[in-house]
């Protein structure tokens, strides 16, 4: 069941691609793809390409897809591991959603932060008591980890 | 056929996509007259008829369809899959809470449209316009073994006795894991001969599952996947917080406590205190810790016994790779943010390989084409005329120029990226890197930023003139920022250091200028890293501006001061000593006679920032007189 439905959403990917994002499976092994996605041209992520790995489990699409930053990010919702705090990822997850809509929403994230949601709390006390100092800081990271 | 329907699904399942934003349309004419053709493929519908409706979610050709109050249409198999296994009436597209669902072979027909029912399922709240869609979706339930002959299969109510048929009766098995954690239908378990079955749970045995995992402790208790085998890690077994916090990445895991307890002594600092063992998980990650922590909650304990005490805390230097690191974050200041970027910093920017910087070239690109494929091919042509010497670093650049004609596309990031594909000793990375370069330093010019890296002058004349600007009140707070914001434009791991000690030492300087002799004990009592730094100055204290402002121009005396600063494991005993056995402290002779023999931080931070015997000797005799004037 899942082989069909990623399959779908690879073609349809490929046939009419997001302007800011892309994925597509690694190798010959079509539940795990790489993605990449462009930092939002008014975040401090400018300029930057992030990659992302995505793991499909067999159950999906009635499970989330698993994703992960490769790219280091200096984020609140995105840890060192590159895990991403994000709800559509865990409990709010719709067997509806699709990859190329989920990475639009991780973009969304890196323009809108929730830092009262945050799982970097570190990050999340700067960006909102020293906001220049945060985008400075993930101005610096995008620069050295995805230019 | 295979290539017809290899195309054409694509744009169903793109108007299937489409179908859940624009909920009531009644657009689908294509699904009009089709329902009897397919009733006969509602298996899998691979390529039967390519002008069905595809299901949004499983992306199935649409045979009966489940319709909702919210107006939504799946599969009837996915819909009776949420509710029957994943037991939730949550709408699979827009998960609204409904109480009933209609399931239909009349695809183009909605909720509404649809009264007249003849079965009706109370359990799962569905109501079914035919007997056979009645039949066959409740059907999916039933335990019938497939390889018993057609007229023969009996219902086995449970996978249990479902599985124990095929073992008597067949000598084969279902994986008991698949069902009772993978959601499926007993007829979409697959049967396997035993060895098929020992191969499926540990390596897998098809595309994208890679085995069921086992539990490392508990000895051949496999879990569904990794979801499953980590709640029972966390539930059964034990997890070092101490390593996760280090290198979040591998987490260690031990069967018990008392594994773990064994780890805890072996690698990190426990406090020996019997109430703390009692408490279990007290444990910190480097000595420094382990004594804030004794000094607060067990203050009364060393008065007592200060000698017993420390003699404990020295069996614990069992790991001092991981103190020094922890000790140079913890001076830092910073805790886990700005510590694991100095940690992963330096593998992770070489590690990352040629093949990714390749596609973070070519995704730039495309992301700046508009994923146009024809300008992309130019794009590549242009690299590959490069490549091949048949365009210059600057005729390549002007190419791109022209090829990137729309505003946010950035030429010099994709030289950049392409510089990287090349080794950095190749002249074609320098050339390249060059142009990149020479706009980031016009840019950093414009943006009058201080470009810490690449102009050492400038930058210690911006410290400087924070320095002197706060004449009288640099804070420790202040001096972070002052860090911090240079930060951003440092390249190199240990020029983050360099100006670090910067604003510490200038901070140290201007604090004791003013307190001088009036107060000399807080001085002893703070902490050992920082009690370092705080002495030293006292020594210059006649030559304070001069030497000062000498050290800052000599760059790489004091860098190897700021490095070695932090790791100097020493200044430990001074903590105890003054507060318990006081009257010993006036030591002035042992003080003067061998200076070698207290090796103090203080001290070799003294000599490599002056390197002369002479200010030593001042230095020690001011010491004196503090502790006199006690």
């Amino acid at each position: 069941m899942s082989l069909k439905r990623i399959t779908k959403e690879l073609n349809d990917l490929g046939r009419d691609p997001p302007t800011s994002c892309s994925a597509g499976p690694v190798g010959d092994d079509i539940y795990h793809w790489q993605a990449s996605i462009m930092g939002p041209p008014d975040s401090p992520y400018a300029g930057g390409v992030f990659f992302l790995s995505i793991h499909f489990p067999t159950d999906y699409p009635f499970k989330p897809p698993k994703i992960a930053f490769t790219t280091k990010i200096y984020h609140p919702n995105i840890n060192a591991n590159g895990n991403i705090c994000l709800d559509i990822l865990k409990d709010q997850w719709s067997p509806a959603l699709t990859i190329s809509k989920v990475l639009l929403s991780i973009c969304s994230l890196l323009t809108d932060a929730n830092p009262d949601d945050p799982l970097v709390p570190e990050i999340a006390h700067i960006y909102k008591t020293d906001r220049g100092k945060y985008e400075a800081t993930a101005r610096e990271w995008t620069k050295k980890y995805a230019v | 056929m295979s290539a017809e329907s290899k195309t054409l699904p694509q744009s169903n399942f793109r108007r299937a996509q489409g179908s859940q934003f624009t909920a009531g349309s009644k657009s689908r004419k294509q699904a009009r007259n089709r329902p009897s053709e397919g009733k006969k493929s509602h298996e899998g519908g691979d390529g039967v008829d390519e002008d069905g409706d595809l299901c949004l979610i499983c992306a199935d050709k649409l045979t009966y369809v489940a319709l909702s109050a919210c107006s939504h249409k799946t599969c009837y198999r996915c819909a009776f899959r949420q509710r029957a296994l994943y037991e939730k009436k949550t709408c699979l597209i827009c998960r609204t809470e409904n109480d009933s669902l209609t399931f239909t072979d009349q695809l183009d027909k909605e909720f509404v449209d649809i009264k007249v029912f003849t079965d009706h399922d109370e359990k799962y709240g569905i109501n079914f316009t035919s007997h056979e869609i009645a039949e066959t979706t409740l059907g999916l339930l039933k335990y019938y073994c497939s390889l018993c002959p057609q007229g023969e299969r009996e219902d086995f109510g449970s996978f249990k006795k479902y599985n124990e048929h095929l073992r008597v009766k067949h000598s084969k098995n279902i994986c008991m894991i698949c069902a009772s954690h993978k959601h499926a239908f007993p007829t979409e378990l697959k049967i396997y001969t035993p060895n098929q079955l020992r191969n499926h749970q540990s390596k897998g045995d098809s595309k994208g599952f890679k085995g069921h995992p086992m539990c490392a402790f508990c000895s051949g208790k496999r879990f569904y996947s990794d979801d499953e085998l980590y709640l029972h890690m966390r539930h059964q077994h034990e997890k070092c917080h101490i390593c996760d916090r280090i290198d979040p990445s591998s987490p260690q895991y031990f069967r018990d406590y008392d594994q773990l307890f064994d780890h805890f002594k072996n690698c990190h600092y426990i406090c020996t205190v019997q109430t703390c063992l009692d408490n279990k998980f007290v444990v910190f990650a480097d000595e420094l810790e382990l004594q804030a922590h004794i000094l607060k909650e067990h203050g009364d304990i060393i008065r007592g016994k200060p000698r017993l005490f420390q003699s404990e805390l020295s069996t614990f230097m069992s790991a001092p790779s991981r103190v020094i690191t922890e000790n140079n974050t913890l001076n830092n200041g910073f805790s886990s943010a700005s510590s694991v970027s100095s940690r992963r910093s330096s593998p992770a920017v070489p590690n990352e390989g040629v093949r990714e910087k390749k596609l973070r070239l070519e995704e730039r690109a495309k992301y700046y084409l508009g994923n146009s494929q024809s300008e992309f091919e130019t794009f590549e042509r242009f690299n590959e005329d490069y490549d091949k010497n048949r365009l210059s670093a600057r005729g390549l650049f002007d190419a791109y120029k022209r090829l990137f004609s729309s505003p946010e596309a950035d030429v010099y990031l994709l030289v950049h990226n392409l510089a990287e594909t090349y080794s950095p000793n190749t002249s074609k990375f320098k050339e390249l890197n060059s142009i990149y370069e020479a706009h980031e330093a016009r840019n950093a010019r414009k943006n009058e930023l201080p470009s810490l890296s690449r102009d050492p002058s400038s930058s210690t004349n911006i410290v400087n003139g924070v320095w002197s600007a706060n004449n009288n009140s640099v804070s420790t707070s202040h001096g972070r920022n002052v860090n911090t914001m240079n930060l951003p434009t440092l390249k190199s791991p240990p020029a983050n250091h360099d100006p670090f000690s910067l604003p510490y030492r200038t901070h140290s300087y201007k604090n004791l200028s003013t307190p001088k002799r009036s107060s000399p004990l807080p001085v002893v009592k703070k902490a050992p890293a920082d009690s370092s730094v705080v002495v030293t100055p006292k020594y210059l204290e006649n030559r304070q501006k001069s030497s000062s402002s000498s050290s800052l121009s000599s760059g790489s005396a004091n860098k190897l001061a700021g490095l070695d600063l932090p790791s100097l494991p020493t200044p430990k005993p001074k903590v105890y000593i003054p507060p318990v056995n006081r009257p010993n402290l006036p030591d002035p002779k042992k003080w003067g006679q061998k200076p070698e023999k207290s090796l103090d931080a203080a001290d070799s931070a003294s000599e490599l920032n002056t390197g002369s015997s002479s200010t030593k000797k001042k230095g020690k005799q001011k010491q004196l007189l503090f502790h006199i004037g006690i």
